[in-house]
């Protein structure tokens, strides 16, 4: 299991900034140092792994020390002693817990854990809403004895009358089920006068668990969706609960009501406002999901939360949920002037165990170092950050077609759940993860590690199968920059400005509008755009405009998609964009900007490219100069052919420039390749690869206004083949061809209309 | 009943060819029954699903069982030193658990 994990404030860090990095290292001490990445592939049949020293002030040996992360979202209201005089109080709140047979959870609560004393409004052990009560010494509990279903929608509340020393707890559904008995009403003797008052913050969704290294620690985490809590410095009837349910209030009840949050005040950002007159605001911690449906969402007044913010006043809290594990600085580095913008990585390694944590060094702004520009796809290693494919879901072994090989990080992954999800993932409660921060250990993120989709003989996926273009450059002494796309999405156009050619990963997945808009006006400006990958520019995402490192998908309508949203949270809560695939954003598909979209995806064996009629167009003729060859890329580090994994096809009908010529497509493709469901309205057989002519890949060229081209092959096993026989193929050499090409100032004429 | 699934899967064909097809290339394009036979098999849940643990990179692969979302995996007997092993060694365990054939190497 591992024993070193880390990561860095930032990834990308130019010449003058400083980076700092975290480390948690459980052997007593061990060495770091800078590497460049040029070569991250280990497998046999591969380059030789490059990973060059570079030394820095980093260069050194450290101790080692044990760092965890504290996951699990919940809000914070610092409320001090408000209530220490306040003997009788009320809880209540609208909530649909997703996991109420979980165990003990809280809902409200003012309840330090560690000195066992406090009042909480929780989901108790047996399902339904309860009440605790402590003064430290004596502790009280009462629930209502009938478990709650999950994804069900309650009014719950507990209630404490200091005075004459009782408690209650009520829980009535929203919806009637004729054969559950799911509502009731409780109530029991306490002791009068109990001092369950505690220096403890009050919580929604989580119990203090104190402070620990300066971050807030929730315990008795709840799974599930809370809507509009009040907290009342009074016993109330149950009418009265029912009276502050919703968001007019009786008047006779102001004076008592202590607060009442709106959950649809800031969606995009991180306080909760207590809308009650005492300005009791907090904030959320760990990033708990807004912008989802209340429990009086209707359909019928809109689907986003703009338009009807108080059917949306709900978050879903989430006990596995991390945006910023909050570690401890170890050691940082200021990027010095003389440093090139590439790839790094801090490399640590201790005892026989190496672990790093990646980072790119870009030029200052508006200062590029070369013409060419490789930009990194952070938000998609973001996407994937920490995927738990190989040990979530059972069917991802067809998706394989082979066995499912499992690496360490995903062992520990596995198990360590606090490390929190990709993209792709459920929370425990099996809701789709909508938010992947970038403030937590990325293990996916180094060279050298393998994954489970690409095929071997490398078995790579995203960033240590992008290296196979980095290596590739360096091998024919490609000057290059490096930037990210978080780079693209904060400073636009103006970032690429200065370059003549940008060249993609192997799967750029996630874009938001400023990085789609960005790269369409650089194509449209003269630039070249080398699409080095498959389905790429596929969902569109949101960053948040006040928390940074972190994305958002929301998987609407549509798509080849690991989870689907709820009717009414197809819009992203961080900036009220609809979510879903750019190919349904009005003249934005992957087609439009790259000539190709995706098409199909198998992760068994790849395939080959057959050179196709668009080859023989004179403005085509430099891409296959000194190739003769009819088929292209039988071979490759990612299932042996060029063609596989992801596939993106040339249709006009989808926005492929007409003028696009389709200068090669692959063809026998297995049957594990299976055409993309967005494709298909009914579902019918003959989807798979060994059937069916859309299950290929198209590699595109066409010029772009103002002497910019664009070149796509539509493949992420394509990269793979770049290496092969020491760089000395034809893929290499009219991926050469091409480079070559468009480092050429010369303009491309776009051709007559 | 479990042979009857067996025989709705391979619809005919001979099971000691499909078997040898797949000692002799477990991974890529199969004939259409050898693929009904491993979809089948392959699509057991992650609580029970055998599966290889990577003990060094490239080289070495240690049988496991899957236990289930976020719980331990079980470290099996079986290391191998080449996937395709591996990927035939797992075959016939499944063929043992699903219906109760006994494949010899």
């Amino acid at each position: 299991m591992l024993k070193i994990t880390g990561y860095a404030d930032r990834v990308s860090v130019m010449p003058g900034q400083t980076i700092r990095f975290m480390v948690n290292c459980e052997y007593p001490q061990y060495e770091a140092g800078v590497v460049r990445v040029v070569q991250g592939d280990s497998a046999p049949e591969a380059p030789p792994v490059k990973l060059v020293p570079v030394p820095s002030t980093v260069d050194g040996r450290y101790p080692g020390r044990k760092q965890v992360i504290h996951a699990g979202s919940f809000a914070r209201i610092d409320c001090g002693d408000r209530f220490a005089a306040s003997p009788s109080f009320s809880m209540q709140a609208m909530v649909m817990p997703t996991t109420p047979k979980k165990g003990r959870q809280a809902i409200i609560s003012k309840w330090d854990e560690a000195a066992g004393k406090g009042i909480a409004l929780v989901v108790a052990e047996d399902g339904s809403a309860g009440i605790e009560l402590s003064d430290g010494a004596h502790k009280v509990t009462l629930s209502v004895g009938k478990p709650m279903l999950a994804k069900h929608w309650y009014l719950v509340a507990a209630t404490y009358d200091g005075a004459a020393g009782k408690v209650a707890v009520h829980q009535q559904p929203q919806h009637d089920f004729p054969t559950i008995d799911d509502s009731g009403s409780t109530e029991a003797n306490a002791p009068a006068g109990f001092a369950w008052d505690n220096a403890a913050p009050l919580l929604f969704a989580a119990s203090w668990g104190g402070e620990d290294a300066g971050r807030p620690v929730g315990r008795a985490l709840y799974n599930g969706k809370i809507d509009r809590p009040r907290v009342s410095t009074a016993a109330l009837t149950l009418a009265e609960i029912e009276a502050l349910r919703g968001d007019r209030w009786p008047e006779r009840l102001a004076g008592t009501l202590a607060g009442a949050w709106d959950f649809a005040d800031d969606i995009p950002g991180v306080t909760v406002r207590d809308i009650s007159g005492r300005r009791l605001d907090g904030a959320v911690v760990n990033m708990p999901t807004r912008g989802v449906t209340g429990h009086n969402f209707t359909g019928e007044d809109g689907m986003c939360w703009k338009d009807r913010p108080d059917q949306w006043s709900a978050i879903h809290f989430h006990d596995d949920d991390v945006y910023d594990a909050g570690w401890q600085a170890d050691f940082s580095l200021t990027v010095p002037e003389t440093m090139k913008s590439g790839i790094y990585a801090v490399r640590i390694h201790a005892e026989g165990e190496e672990q790093f944590v990646t980072f790119v060094v870009r030029p200052a702004r508006g200062k590029p170092t070369s013409k060419l520009a490789f930009l990194f796809p952070l938000a998609t290693y973001m996407a994937y950050a920490n995927e738990h494919f190989g040990t979530n879901d059972g069917l991802v072994e067809l998706h394989l077609n082979r066995a499912l090989v499992l690496h360490p990080h995903q062992q520990f992954l596995n198990e360590h759940r606090e490390y929190g999800h990709s993209l792709y993932d459920l929370h425990s409660d099996g809701s789709g993860v909508y938010y992947s921060s970038r403030l937590r250990p990325v293990l996916n993120l180094r060279p050298k590690v393998e994954a489970n989709h690409g095929a071997g003989p490398s078995h790579l996926w995203l960033f240590n199968a992008d290296t196979h273009i980095t290596s590739w450059l360096e091998h024919f002494d490609q000057d290059y920059d490096v930037i990210t796309d978080e780079d693209l999405h904060e400073e636009g156009f103006s970032l690429l400005s200065g370059y003549r050619t940008v060249m993609t990963a192997t799967h750029p997945e996630y874009y938001s509008r400023e990085m789609y808009d960005a790269v369409q006006r650089f194509t449209h400006s003269g630039g070249r755009l080398i699409y080095l990958g498959g389905n790429g520019f596929y969902w569109r995402i949101a960053y948040n405009r006040t928390q940074p490192g972190i994305i958002e998908v929301r998987r609407s309508e549509g798509g080849s998609r690991a989870w689907e949203p709820p009717t009414g949270e197809y819009y992203h809560s961080f900036t009220g964009e609809y979510g879903g695939m750019w190919r349904r954003q009005g003249g934005r598909s992957p087609n439009h900007l790259v000539g190709v979209g995706f098409t199909a995806q198998g992760f068994d064996v790849s395939s080959y490219y057959r050179r196709a009629s668009g080859a023989d167009d004179p403005r085509a003729a430099f891409i296959l100069d000194g190739v003769d060859d009819e088929i292209l890329g039988d071979f490759g580090l990612t299932g042996g052919g060029a063609s596989g994994m992801e596939l993106d096809r040339h249709d006009v009908s989808l926005g492929s420039p007409p003028h696009s010529l389709v200068v090669a497509r692959s063809e026998r493709q297995t049957e594990a390749h299976v055409h993309v469901v967005e494709d298909l309205l009914f579902n019918h057989m003959g989807t798979t690869g060994d059937v069916n002519d859309k299950v290929h890949a198209d590699l595109v060229f066409f010029e772009t206004p103002n002497g910019g081209a664009v070149f796509s092959v539509g493949s992420i096993a394509y990269s793979g083949a770049l290496p092969w026989n020491n760089y000395d193929n034809n893929i290499s050499r009219l991926t050469l061809n091409v480079l070559r090409r468009f480092m050429d100032p010369a303009p491309f004429p776009l051709p007559q209309a | 009943m479990a042979r009857q699934d067996l025989e709705r899967l391979i619809q005919g064909e001979d099971l000691d060819t499909l078997v040898a097809e797949f000692r002799a290339k477990p991974t890529g394009q199969h004939s259409a029954a050898l693929q009904r036979l491993v979809n089948h098999i392959r699509s057991e849940s992650m609580d029970g699903k055998l599966a290889l643990l990577c003990t060094k990179p490239h080289e070495e692969w240690r049988l496991v069982r899957m236990n289930g979302r976020a719980k331990p995996m079980t470290l099996l007997d079986g290391i191998f030193h080449d996937l395709n092993d591996a990927e035939w060694a797992i075959f016939k365990l499944r063929m043992k658990r699903h219906f109760d054939v006994d494949l010899a190497d």
